[in-house]
């Protein structure tokens, strides 16, 4: 290990740091998911009315009500379904680049990395219309090895066959979309950083991250499945204990990776491609 | 797995159903021993063609006049006809589709030679009784049939298959021969035809008869067809192909399947003293869901048996269609039956939708193959008993709350759907008419299969499912090899629950199309009592009410005599619920079947919080 490597913190340190940060952005997450569940219960528990037991009827009353939802909540839920998704995904940039700030050693009170945060998000949201492109321009690529597989068995009587080659097909369009995923957020790093877009594009494209972010990404589908296995299976109170536990602790698995890539980001930037540290990593 | 491999099928299902369903099978009528109408055959010959899809064949028919009168004409049905182009009567009544499938033309049905006793019947022929529809033949006779007399006609024919459309046809190498010989029209007792176009939605009507089927294949190909095979499973070389033979007697249809690449599973069913050899044919990559058909075929063997009486035939067939044959896929005949579905089967996941096919077509085999119905006048009596019949079957595979769809914790009743299918949005037509009468297929489904099964059902459910069976399979067992219409099938539900059963229940169900509505008023408190007022609009089905409070619940019958109910209970109830059970279905919206303070909500707000949760994480920062 250089001397500068030993310079550049390692990811424990930032996730710890950022613990205070991580717990923020699960609240903020179950507000939003709050209301938006409240919403959908709310809906379909009108769709049942009068019937008062619409939860424990549902299998007797199922058809109607879902007939009704479809008919008078359908449009409504899902325009706001959509708008708390782009929402989300929109403010998403911002928070992460909050969160991130908050894993840096000079990491200061919430305001200072909201303030920062802003500084660096015109930077961000350019680092993400990059990116969007190259996924439509990758995805189109790679979405023409399904094409070819199902021209060429389109007379197969073997559904299986054709199925599963379409699966597997498909597959390199999602190592794609995961090491697109990993690059944004080692793009974003970078950001939080300080880097320049320039500097970002270069640390999310030549950081290898890709196997750990799939890692982490297993890590918080399993604990997602956790979360949705004891709200189908438990009574409403242990389910919702059970759940936000499962919830809180997805996002700890997500804050480590982002620490993991802030980690990596600095340290590949530095010492293979020969930029100085950034300052604010000194 | 290879071609010719023999897979040996889970009979836990099948042990399981033997021991329960023995309960309750008190004294059933035995079932009509021999068909009415003997001296009836069609020897069929059949020369597949694969590069143009055609059928080269022959017909000996053999017909005995079974009416009072002598007749001066036949009529003969040639329904690849309707497959000849945009403007048959089915494709009039049918858009040009059939369960979303396009039709794509070119079928038919050419007849080049038609002989009785060395007399060329072809000449005097009007093979366009109806405007631009040439799927029947009205055939004069040079001289009276008399009563009791038999003839036997020579026929040759060009059977045009199409790219598999409604249960007939081709895709790739697969074939569907079906409707694909000339086949005569039934003789009514009085001397009258039953005969009528092909239409949109119903075809079978025809005498019991002997078939016996030569097919000609390329070497390679397997087939399967209707009827139990008189040569070894590989067949008999000839010099333009492999001859494959089958014969059956009692059945009323005869169909054949090939492709060069079926894969096969087998099993035999024994029980109700019967020994049935089950083949099922299926493409490649299909072996999983395969099995799971055939397991639901075993258990719906004996569960029909037990209940309607044997399946008195030595042979059953179950095809497989491949993707893309959409068009051939759920359609029943005699001794075989095309299935469906995907060929992904995961063992364990209790997805009854995925059964309802091979349960409805196998459901088939009784109620059309054996009690033959005319289906294009009484499709309740075809369609509409056997979807009762498929979901009674689901429910026994999968239980009533799962007997529909279960995902993700919801559980939803089969009979629920088709509940709402039946009643729910516009109204639909009673299903006792004829297929004619209804204005699409959408209509014809939602009142014949949906409607008719949900009367069937509230009956099982109000008045109990043995007794209901034992009714139904009176009629099953003495109808069979039999042409019953809707008295036959009153009179055996009567004989098991007094006359009342078809006067108050069946016949305004069925005919009128009434339901039994329940709209259940908001509870009342005055002085230490609930008031409880309920009324009910329509048929007198009784109910079970149940009251829900604070100290635990209370249950009270609410006859079927009583139109009104008004209870002052003493106590402070919070909930009335008018049959918690779900037992009358002919309800069209069962919401208003409860009153009361809302409870059992934060399950569901659990829920919806998680997927919330998961949904914005996964898109989060």
């Amino acid at each position: 290990m250089s001397a500068d490597d030993a310079a550049i913190e390692p990811a424990g340190p930032r996730f710890r740091r950022a613990l205070g940060a991580t717990f923020g952005v699960h609240v903020a997450l179950g507000v939003g998911a709050y209301a938006l569940g409240a919403r959908w219960v709310g809906a379909l528990a009108g769709a049942t009315a009068p019937h008062p037991h619409g939860a424990e009827a549902l299998s007797q009353i199922a058809p109607e009500s879902f007939a009704d939802l479809a008919r008078s909540a359908l449009a409504p839920l899902t325009f706001l379904t959509f708008a708390s998704v782009l929402l989300q995904a929109l403010v998403g940039v911002l928070l992460q680049l909050v969160w991130l700030g908050a894993m840096r050693r000079d990491a200061a009170g919430w305001r200072a990395q909201l303030r920062r945060a802003l500084t660096q998000l015109p930077r961000a949201l350019a680092l993400g219309a990059l990116f969007v492109l190259a996924l439509v321009v990758g995805l189109a690529l790679l979405g023409a090895l399904p094409m070819l597989w199902h021209v060429a068995l389109a007379d197969s009587p073997d559904a299986r066959l054709h199925d599963l080659g379409m699966l597997a097909a498909c597959l390199p369009a999602v190592a794609f979309a995961f090491r697109w995923r990993a690059a944004h957020d080692l793009g974003c790093a970078a950001i939080s950083l300080d880097a320049s877009l320039r500097e970002a594009l270069r640390a999310s494209w030549r950081t290898p991250g890709t196997l750990p972010y799939v890692g982490f990404w297993a890590l918080s589908l399993t604990l997602l499945a956790l979360g949705l296995g004891a709200a189908w299976t438990l009574g409403a109170m242990a389910a919702l204990f059970v759940a936000q536990l499962a919830a809180f602790g997805r996002t700890l698995v997500r804050a480590r990776w982002l620490a993991t890539a802030q980690h990596r980001a600095a340290r590949e930037s530095h010492s293979r491609h020969g930029l100085e540290i950034w300052p604010s990593d000194q | 797995m290879p071609s010719g491999a023999r897979r040996s099928v889970s009979f836990g299902v099948l042990i399981a159903w033997l021991g329960v369903t023995s309960l309750g099978a008190a004294d059933p009528p035995p079932p009509n021993p021999r068909p009415l109408q003997e001296g009836h055959a069609y020897i069929l010959t059949a020369r597949l063609d694969p590069a143009t899809h055609t059928v080269e064949g022959t017909a000996t028919i053999t017909w005995r006049n079974e009416s009072r009168v002598a007749v001066r004409e036949l009529w003969l049905h040639r329904y690849l006809e309707a497959f000849r182009h945009a403007r048959t009567v089915f494709m009039r009544e049918s858009g040009e589709q059939l369960r979303g499938v396009r039709f794509r033309g070119g079928g038919g049905l050419d007849v080049h030679a038609l002989t009785w006793e060395d007399v060329d019947l072809l000449a005097g022929v009007d093979d366009d009784p109806e405007a631009d529809d040439r799927t029947q033949l009205r055939v004069p006779l040079p001289r009276e049939v008399a009563p009791g007399e038999q003839l036997t006609l020579e026929a040759r024919f060009t059977a045009h298959l199409p790219p598999v459309f409604a249960r007939s046809g081709y895709h790739g190498d697969f074939h569907c021969v079906a409707q694909w010989f000339p086949k005569l029209a039934r003789l009514e007792p009085d001397g009258t035809w039953a005969t009528f176009p092909y239409h949109g939605h119903g075809e079978f009507y025809a005498d019991f008869a002997r078939y016996e089927l030569d097919v000609i294949v390329p070497s390679g190909w397997t087939v399967v067809a209707t009827g139990a095979r008189q040569l070894p499973r590989e067949g008999e070389p000839t010099a333009d192909g492999v001859r494959h033979r089958f014969a059956q007697d009692h059945v009323h249809d005869a169909v054949f399947v090939a492709a060069p690449w079926f894969q096969r599973l087998s099993a035999r069913f024994e029980g109700h003293g019967r020994t049935v050899e089950v083949e099922l044919v299926h493409p490649p990559g299909f072996g999983h869901a395969a099995a799971r058909h055939l397991e639901v075929t075993l258990a719906g063997l004996a569960h029909f048996a037990e209940h309607f009486g044997p399946y008195p035939y030595d042979q059953l067939t179950v095809v497989v269609p491949p993707a893309g044959a959409d068009g051939a896929a759920g359609m029943e005949y005699p001794t075989l039956f095309v299935t469906a579905g995907p060929w992904l089967h995961v063992p364990g996941l209790p997805m009854a939708l995925l059964d309802e096919v091979t349960a409805h077509e196998l459901a088939h085999q009784w109620f059309q193959g054996l009690v033959a119905t005319h289906e294009v006048r009484w499709p309740m009596l075809d369609e509409g008993i056997t979807e009762w019949a498929t979901g009674d079957l689901l429910e026994r595979l999968h239980g009533r709350r799962r007997s529909g769809v279960s995902l993700l914790g919801v559980d939803v009743d089969g009979f629920e759907i088709r509940r709402a299918l039946a009643l729910r949005g516009r109204p639909t037509p009673p299903p006792a008419r004829p297929v004619t009468a209804f204005k699409s297929g959408y209509a014809y489904g939602r009142s014949v299969y949906f409607r008719t099964s949900v009367i069937l059902e509230t009956v099982a459910r109000t008045w109990g499912r043995a007794r209901f069976r034992r009714a139904l399979g009176r009629y099953a067992r003495t109808q069979r090899f039999r042409h019953p219409t809707p008295d036959d099938l009153f009179a055996a539900f009567d004989a098991e629950y007094g006359p009342w059963m078809s006067r108050e229940i069946l016949r305004p169900a069925l005919f009128e199309g009434a339901l039994s509505e329940i709209f259940v008023a908001p509870l009342e408190r005055d002085g230490g009592h609930t008031r409880v007022v309920a009324e009910r609009r329509g048929l007198p089905i009784p109910r079970r009410v149940e009251l829900r409070g604070p100290s635990g619940r209370r249950g009270l019958e609410w006859p079927g005599d009583a139109p009104r109910l008004e209870l002052r209970e003493e106590g402070e109830w919070t909930s009335v619920w008018v049959d918690p059970d779900g037992h009358a279905l002919l309800d069209a919206d069962r919401r208003d079947d409860a009153r009361g303070a809302r409870d059992g909500w934060d399950t569901w707000v659990a829920r919806a919080l998680t997927v919330a949760q998961a949904l914005l994480g996964a898109v989060g920062p």
